[in-house]
């Protein structure tokens, strides 16, 4: 699996596991696209991993204060985390690559 | 000698170059010469000035076109006008597919017209199907690629954020981009965003489709929200089993 693309408004509502990715270690494209605000898609426990290949990743309301700690940014070129409750993208033992571009967050609170 | 040729389909700038040798001078005065290509690249390096790009029919112009086809006149039967316009709609300006599309349904009752049309809504015509695929069938793999993830995935997408994405993909996006553009599988907005025509895009997605006809998490995109749910779904039921035997 190398791109998911969801349009929640389109979806019914989905529990993801935390583990979820961990199956896809060739994703390169991710996107969960809500622009209703419609949140289908929670993580009641949380994240513990995405995928290290992935270049966009995009989720609207990501309903998290961080990413997976273990999340490794190398190859990442864009991340949109519209209407989410991320406060911090990574840990600080976490280097942020030069790659990363574009960061578009709207802070609920 | 004044002469007027015109080359239907040519797929090779050589072929311009040799056989009538535009640009050489050897075509007398007042000469016109027509190319059709499926890759504008052909007739840039090919020498030729005049590009003409075919723009997708008005509605009108659709309505006869497939009228002639399915009816035998420029108008539709009555008792088909309605069916048509979803036929016409479906083509979206497509002369090829309005063609095909009117042929298609020549001579064909009501209830088949309706099934037909309804069955346009999950699967393309494997005519068209067929014909849109020659472009993409000529593309390397790192150009379908970059095909495939627009039409799953970043169709609208500005194309310098999208150029970025695909360069960091592997893909070589920025040569990748232009020779789609020259092909016309996809065209720039005035937003300067990737754009792709419906019937092209469902093509692709058609080509992802048949990566696995029944299992979709062993296709390489997934953009379909029940195939999506059902995937990280049954992902989830899974995970919850770990000590299930598999």
């Amino acid at each position: 699996m190398e791109a998911i693309f969801l349009d929640a408004t389109e979806s019914r509502h989905i529990n993801l596991s935390p583990k979820t990715f961990e199956k896809m270690p060739n994703l390169r494209l991710l996107a969960f696209r809500d622009h209703k605000g419609i949140k289908s898609v929670s993580l009641p426990s949380g994240l513990d991993s995405l995928p290290k290949n992935l270049r966009y990743f995009l989720w609207d309301g990501y309903p998290w204060k961080s990413l997976p700690p273990t999340f490794c940014s190398e190859m990442l070129v864009e991340v949109s985390l519209r209407d989410s409750h991320v406060e911090k993208l990574w840990n600080v033992e976490l280097v942020c690559t030069v790659h990363v571009f574009i960061i578009t967050i709207f802070f609920l609170f | 000698m004044k002469s007027f040729i015109v080359l239907d389909d040519v797929h090779t700038s050589e072929l311009l170059q040799n056989l009538i040798g535009v640009g050489n001078g050897w075509l007398g005065a007042g000469s016109i010469v027509i190319v059709t290509t499926r890759d504008k690249h052909v007739l840039v390096s090919g020498g030729i000035d005049k590009i003409h790009q075919v723009k997708e029919m008005n509605s009108r112009n659709s309505l006869q076109l497939f009228s002639l086809n399915a009816f035998d006149k420029v108008l539709p039967t009555e008792g088909y006008v309605e069916l048509s316009k979803r036929a016409i709609d479906y083509a979206k300006g497509n002369p090829l597919a309005l063609k095909v599309l009117g042929s298609f349904l020549c001579c064909k009752s009501e209830i088949e017209w309706n099934c037909a049309l309804a069955k346009l809504k999950e699967i393309p015509n494997a005519e068209i199907d067929r014909i849109m695929r020659w472009s993409y069938n000529e593309l390397d793999d790192k150009e379908k690629n970059i095909f495939l993830d627009i039409a799953c995935f970043f169709k609208g997408l500005e194309r310098d954020r999208m150029t970025k994405i695909l360069n960091q993909c592997g893909f070589f996006a920025d040569i990748g981009i232009r020779n789609l553009l020259d092909k016309a599988l996809i065209r720039v907005d005035f937003k300067n965003c990737i754009q792709m025509h419906d019937l092209i895009q469902e093509m692709g997605k058609q080509v992802v489709h048949e990566e696995s006809l029944k299992n979709p998490e062993q296709r390489s995109r997934l953009w379909d929200p029940k195939e999506v749910y059902d995937v990280l779904k049954n992902n989830r039921v899974r995970k919850r089993y770990p000590d299930f035997p598999s």
